[in-house]
């Protein structure tokens, strides 16, 4: 290429480009390179590749190189390997240096990398010391030390491969919110014999802080990086006893780890002297401190503000904070935090001690305290002495060495029963414990106050499944979410001592529900099949017996105990059947069947008083969606019970004297919380005010305790670029319920249903979450936007004329609003590419089919069915031919098909998990749909390609749900509202 | 080590064509680089997004702020650091490149980020090269990537060191990026 030849294709090809119109470009390039056929080829591919190029080089080389960069040293990138690790990913940069999760090859575990910056790795002397105290250190074996696998480097990269531990750090877990006093004590007393094991060997932390501090879920408490402090943390060279001359010294010698870590630094590390066992104390108590107060005690706006508290000031009293903390914790904290360090714990086992003993007292509280265990006769004429099926608890992690006098007691069962107490052994840890017993005593709780009624969280680690009450009001039975399955745990509520009733086990619990003479726990699960399982089993564990198949509901048990009463539904027939049997589950016998428009809740009845009959929520589709309460006396006869008209009514349950206690929900939108009805003259009341979901609902009139289970949802718009989990920004936040969302084709416009006001509404955010602009004001609640291709509409569901119609507004204001249908039960629009049609999901007496309708709202030609199988939540293919829509073939295939778009047909069967809610998408070339699945409780985009090749996972999310998303037209872009839904048992009392 | 008098003097030096000048000016500017880069994924991590601020304007703006220099030119300084920034910035791509344990590149995307299918990718290395080729004939729309991409300057600053107009430097912009995609695209067919 001469300069010559090259400024002329640049006049070309810059003249070309001025010129938009294609046709006319073709013309001027005729004209242009009429002799010139190689020009011609040059501009053409240049013009072409610029069409391509408009993404290309817009990121600035220094950020491409950035990591590479700051890291100093060569690149470890995901699939790199160091040695005979192969890293995953990074998982933490600081002072430290880089810490990757990485794959041990030779032994196919997984590990921690912890690679070493150069700086700290240049003075051998300091390496070798180093190396010393973290060989010494993984050495330790104790379960609450991260065990460090090896020390290793490859040629100047020196690294530490430790075990990962999953979970969240201290510092994470603070952030979520308070923790409760047994959490508090359950961690440093976990730390606390850590340290012990370590001081013992002669090695000191030096660096306890609430980032080293690892919580699993299963409460175990791990403590990391042992050692590792002597390497970062550097001794100032003078004595001063200035806390700017300290600081200073500090500042140049460790520039990068000291500000995080001055708060926990004890007087003498400040002052740069020798430290021994007894800094650790100081730190163990700092970190005490500020679980409770959710502050540290030593604080200051600048390092030399932080050191001088340290050294100088004394801290807030924790009672001033934290009225309710024992004053025994307080005197543990301040006796830790004596900056003479001869005042303070000389041992770190003393520490322990103290931290152990006020443990028990807490426990223990509202155990009879003289010598003969008083177990109640609940305990002891439970399942213990039955055979057991010895289903592996091991599975289930075991918290601590027991030392209550519940697992005193048990210890004394024989040997073979150990399975029994493996599960005991969660007893004394358990979270939650210091509320409960608060509770009970009903004393000044922490707990949320609404109007009227106390509220109390007995469980805190958001996975709460299903839940029951004993009517002695003494036991909570509760269904728990883990990775590895639902687990059924029984508390008793003074203690708050756990057992595993049934191990964890892949399957959903649909209810729990106490015998009447506290004896037994009757379960519906569902396991294989989509019908729910009857099981009965012995309050403590023991054997687990089948009662029945087909239940769909939990149980109901008339006042005698002699009979129940549940729900079993017949999915092809679409009916509901209330039935009732004996409590062993002979002789059940149907009283009524509703089916067709009408139906039974499956979420629990209950009997009157006097045995006679069994109240359950009922709805139908009369007039749009209804739900009331039906009295079904044992012969079938049906009484509709006054109150008034809810849209959801779930579980119900005998209150005292003449209330009737439910879930319900008023509205499409409203929460479903928990109400009183007055029996019989449904008179309802709320009983909790807060914008919380409540899920089942059970009563202990001993105990004047409604027990349900309160789930809490915090959302995030998020923006992934080419939907990388790394890059994802969260742009805006979303409060409340939201019901999808969508990306206008080719421009930045996102569109939203989410709580405004007191309704679902339809707005508009840019792609940085800006400008927001809401289009539905007053009309309704209004569901699942989707912009038409020709971006002039959004087409979207709405209740703002009663009934749920399928609506079109403007894309850009809201405005010129039409309704397409009046259906009155139509959900999920979705346009076609040409913009003619739009396919929507229509309930025909709770049965759903797909429809399309024109766009135009004016045609004549009215609604044309296209399926008759229950299929849902339609998307059209973006050639149009094909529309892709979750179906119920029969039983053998509940999953998502492909279908024609000219005539239903289903052409293709896909066993793409079906989510509540959730739309698949189809990929913009058509090839290929994307779906959501949640994995041990975090949600990831997943891609089918219809070549048939297996599903791959695309977004590499590690926490929360995804609960909806879409791509931006290119399917460059990425744009999902994410959260975390939180589920725990609680409380509820004085109401 | 350096002081701020000697940095100047070593910029000017190296201005004026002194080789070895460059070699004593690299660290200092190095570290600047590395001050920035870890600002630019501070930013990054806590999800601020990165306003265009061109790299060398910081790095332009805390010279004079901290160490009270006076450019009596600031395009020349712009020009001068623009050239050394690559040539760190080609350094750490050859040492990734070149980094044993596989895989090292500074990878540059060719098309926006697409999820759906595999991403073709050039190596900063590559573009170095690419912009070499095109220095041979067209020196100055190579300067423009120059200081677009490897210094991260705006179309107006790239404008004044070059002396050109705005839309001059849009223009070589476009059909610089489109002949380094074409050239790379093809590249990577061949590979």
């Amino acid at each position: 290429m001469t300069p010559e030849r090259w400024q002329h294709i640049k006049e070309v090809f810059n003249r070309a480009l001025a010129v938009e119109e294609p046709a006319a470009r073709q013309k001027f390039l005729d004209d242009e390179c009429a002799d010139d056929d190689d020009l011609r080829r040059e501009v053409e591919s240049l013009i072409e590749a610029n069409q391509n190029s408009s993404d290309f080089l817009n990121q600035p080389a220094h950020e491409l190189a950035a990591e590479l960069i700051v890291g100093n040293q060569s690149v470890i990138l995901a699939g790199h390997v160091i040695d005979h690790y192969r890293v995953i990913n990074l998982l933490a940069r600081g002072g430290m240096g880089e810490v990757y999760l990485a794959e041990d090859m030779r032994l196919g575990r997984r590990a921690v990398l912890k690679v070493l910056p150069e700086r700290f790795t240049e003075d051998l002397d300091r390496v070798r010391r180093f190396e010393q105290e973290a060989r010494a250190a993984s050495a330790l074996n104790h379960p609450n030390i991260v065990t460090i696998y090896e020390i290793g480097h490859v040629e100047r990269t020196r690294y530490i491969a430790t075990e990962y531990v999953e979970g969240e750090n201290l510092r994470e877990r603070m952030a979520r919110g308070t923790l409760t006093l047994e959490e508090i004590l359950n961690t440093g007393s976990q730390i606390a014999a850590a340290l012990s094991v370590a001081h013992d060997a002669g090695i000191i932390h030096r660096d306890i802080k609430p980032e080293n501090i690892m919580l699993r879920r299963d409460s175990i408490v791990k403590l990391l990086d042992f050692g590792i402090a002597k390497l970062t943390i550097v001794r100032p060279f003078n004595q001063s006893t200035d806390p700017e001359a300290l600081t200073r010294n500090l500042m140049k010698t460790a520039p990068h780890t000291v500000v995080g870590t001055i708060s926990y630094m004890s007087p003498e590390q400040a002052r740069g002297r020798e430290v021994d066992a007894r800094t650790d104390v100081w730190s163990l108590g700092v970190v005490l401190y500020e679980m409770v107060a959710g502050f540290t005690p030593f604080d200051g706006e600048t390092p030399s503000d932080m050191i001088a508290a340290v050294l100088e000031r004394h801290p807030l009293p924790l009672s001033s904070v934290a009225p309710d903390i024992p004053l025994e914790f307080q005197r543990i904290v301040k006796r830790a935090l004596c900056k003479d360090r001869d005042e303070r714990y000389q041992t770190i086992k003393d520490f322990h001690l103290d931290l152990k003993g006020l443990k028990q007292d807490v426990t223990l509280d509202g155990f009879p305290q003289s010598g003969e265990y008083n177990i109640p006769p609940t305990l002891r004429t439970s399942g213990i002495n039955k055979r057991f099926t010895g289903a592996a608890s091991a599975a289930y992690p075991v918290a601590a060495r027991p030392h209550t006098r519940l697992d005193a007691f048990m210890n004394r069962l024989d040997a073979a029963r150990a399975w029994v107490i493996f599960g005991l052994v969660i007893v004394c840890v358990a979270a939650g414990t210091f509320a409960v017993h608060r509770f009970i005593n009903s004393q000044t709780p922490t707990l949320t106050r609404t109007a009227n009624a106390t509220l109390v969280n007995l469980t805190n680690t958001g996975n709460a499944v299903c839940s029951a009450i004993s009517p002695d009001g003494k036991y909570v039975a509760h269904v728990e979410q883990s990775s590895i399955g639902q687990a059924l745990i029984l508390t008793r509520t003074p203690t708050a001592s756990k057992v595993i009733v049934v191990p964890p086990m892949k399957a959903r619990y649909r209810g729990l529900t106490f015998s009447p003479d506290g004896d037994y726990i009757y379960f519906v699960r569902q396991e294989s099949s989509v019908s729910g399982t009857l099981y009965q089993v012995a309050m403590l564990g023991g054997s687990v017996t089948k009662l029945m198949e087909d239940v769909d509901s939990p149980v109901a048990f008339s006042p005698d105990g002699k009979q129940m009463a549940f729900v079993r539904v017949d999915e092809a027939r679409g009916q509901y059947a209330l039935m009732v049997a004996d409590n062993n589950g002979a002789n059940a016998r149907t009283l009524n069947v509703r089916g067709n428009d009408e139906e039974f809740s499956t979420e629990g009845a209950t009997w009157t008083p006097d045995g006679k009959a069994v109240i359950c929520a009922a709805g139908d589709w009369a007039g749009g969606y209804n739900m009331y309460l039906l009295e079904v006396d044992l012969s079938g006869t049906i009484k509709q019970l006054a109150s008034k008209k809810w849209f959801a009514l779930m579980q119900v349950a005998w209150g005292d004297e003449n209330t009737l206690l439910v879930t319900a929900g008023e509205t499409a939108t409203s929460p479903y919380q928990i109400w009183s009805i007055a029996y019989p003259n449904g008179a309802a009341e709320k009983v909790i005010g807060d914008l919380n979901f409540y899920k089942g609902v059970s009563f202990s009139p001993a105990a004047r305790t409604i027990l349900s289970i309160q789930n809490q949802r915090i959302t995030n718009i998020w923006l992934a670029p080419g939907g990388d989990a790394n890059r994802a920004k969260q742009i805006a936040t979303s409060v409340g319920l939201s019901y999808g969302l969508a990306w206008k084709h080719d421009d930045d416009a996102i569109a939203i249903s989410a709580m405004a006001g007191n309704n679902l509404n339809i707005s508009l955010l840019n792609d940085k979450g800006l400008g927001r602009k809401q289009l539905t004001v007053n009309a309704g609640d209004n569901y699942h936007p989707t912009f038409t291709y020709d971006k002039r509409f959004i087409v979207f569901a709405s209740n703002r004329n009663g009934g749920f119609n399928i609506f079109r507004m403007n894309a850009a204001d809201g405005g010129d609003v039409r309704q397409l249908t009046t259906g009155g039960s139509d959900f999920y629009p979705y346009p076609s590419p040409d913009n003619r049609w739009v396919v929507y999901e229509h309930q025909v007496k709770g049965k759903p089919t797909l429809w399309r309708i024109p766009l135009d709202g004016e045609s004549k030609s009215g609604a044309t069915q296209l399926t008759d199988k229950y299929s849902r939540m339609p998307v059209v293919s973006p050639d149009g031919r094909y529309i892709v829509c979750s179906y119920y073939r029969d039983e053998n295939f509940k999953g998502f098909a492909i279908i024609r778009f000219e005539d239903g047909e289903p052409i293709r069967l896909l066993p793409i998990p079906v989510i509540a809610n959730q739309r698949v998408r189809w990929t913009p070339d058509g090839n290929g749909l994307t779906y959501i699945d949640v994995r041990d409780g975090v949600s990831n985009i997943w891609l089918q390609p219809l070549a048939g090749d297996a599903p791959r996972q695309i977004t590499d999310f590690k926490r929360e749900q995804i609960f909806s998303y879409d791509w931006s037209a290119d399917g460059k872009n990425l744009v999902c509202e994410r959260g975390a839904e939180l589920s725990d048992v609680v409380a509820i009392k004085n109401f | 080590m350096d002081t701020p008098e000697s940095i100047t003097q070593l910029l000017v030096e190296w201005g004026n064509g002194d080789e070895a000048a460059l070699n004593r000016l690299m660290p200092v500017v190095q570290d600047e680089l590395r001050r920035l880069a870890r600002m630019y994924l501070r930013r990054e991590r806590i999800n601020h997004t990165l306003q265009p601020t061109a790299l060398i304007n910081e790095a332009y703006l805390k010279l004079v702020d901290q160490n009270g220099m006076r450019w009596q030119n600031r395009a020349q300084f712009f020009g001068i650091s623009a050239q050394l920034m690559r040539r760190i910035l080609v350094d750490y791509a050859r040492q990734a490149r070149a980094d044993k344990r596989g895989g090292g590149a500074i990878a540059v995307s060719l098309t926006q980020a697409n999820s759906f299918t595999q991403q073709p990718e050039a190596d900063l290395l590559e573009i170095h090269e690419a912009l070499e080729r095109l220095a041979a004939f067209d020196p100055q729309q190579s300067r423009v990537v120059e200081l677009r991409f490897f210094a991260g300057l705006t179309v107006e600053e790239s404008a004044e060191v070059i002396g050109i107009s705005r839309a001059t430097v849009a223009r070589e912009w476009t059909m610089a990026k489109a002949w380094l995609h074409r050239e790379l695209s093809l590249s990577g067919l061949d590979g």
